[in-house]
């Protein structure tokens, strides 16, 4: 187990407790994002291989634009209501 | 244990328990979002690659999917409520 | 505890929490509400798939997923739109 590993396993496990206690909306999109970025890192690190690479690239491209689906609907969803 | 096993279940566990709890659906789709983090963590834990990459690629897709249904949802009840009954009925 | 029995037991949770949130959850009587709690429980087949080795089962369920939930949609929009209050 590395130190590495150990550092960014806490920064993940502090943001996945802290979107459920969250009440504001924006700011729980927020920290969802940086917990992707998170487990991109730790999917890198985990699988010793290029396919590793591969799947965290994949991952980290497709968890950015969900954000962005959801970033954009809450402003939209603002002016409906 | 490894580290990414354990917070992908933290993540699964919390996401499946936030998805009932919260009552507003932009903050379902959140936790959801949460829940699929939490499971693709745990494909990639089993060394089954291949479907990793298949599931992260569906997983924008299907959020893309209930967020436009959601608005077209939301609009639709304003139409209905704005024009609901006022429409006068001349079959009658 | 062992790896599998820990991916085993993760997606037994998530099934009953699943159940029990679709049946008696908060706000359930809304339709869009009560689709978004059923998405639990496919995490949590999907779970027990992968705890049973069943590869191809797992991606081919994972992928016939996000049809579904355009279907339900779908039909969830057009019966608000037809409905006769």
């Amino acid at each position: 187990m590395d130190i590495v590993e150990i550092i960014i396993g806490v920064i993940a496990l502090l943001m996945a407790i802290r979107i459920f206690l969250t009440r504001s909306r924006a700011r729980k999109l927020l920290y969802l994002c940086c917990l992707s970025f998170c487990i991109s890192a730790l999917i890198a690190l985990y699988v010793d291989s290029p396919m590793g690479g591969i799947v965290a690239i994949t991952y980290f491209v497709c968890s950015t634009l969900s954000s962005n689906a959801i970033a954009y609907t809450i402003e939209q969803a603002k002016d409906i209501e | 244990m490894e580290v990414l096993p354990l917070i992908s279940g933290i993540c699964c566990i919390l996401g499946g328990i936030g998805v009932i709890l919260h009552t507003n659906p932009i903050n379902k789709i959140i936790m959801f979002a949460l829940l699929e983090v939490g499971m693709i963590g745990l494909i990639v834990s089993s060394y089954y690659l291949d479907i990793a990459i298949i599931s992260s690629l569906c997983e924008p897709i299907c959020t893309i999917i209930l967020l436009l249904g959601y608005l077209k949802y939301i609009t639709t009840i304003k139409k209905k409520k704005k024009y609901g009954r006022d429409l006068p009925v001349l079959s009658k | 505890m062992e790896f599998i029995e820990y991916i085993l037991y993760i997606g037994y949770l998530l099934l009953i929490i699943g159940i029990f949130g679709t049946v008696i959850g908060p706000k359930v009587d809304n339709p869009f509400i009560r689709m978004m709690n059923v998405e639990v429980l496919t995490v949590g087949v999907s779970l027990i798939f992968l705890a049973y080795d069943e590869a191809l089962a797992l991606m081919t369920f994972i992928s016939v997923n996000a049809v579904l939930s355009l279907i339900l949609v779908r039909a969830i929009i057009l019966n608000t739109e037809y409905d006769e209050e």
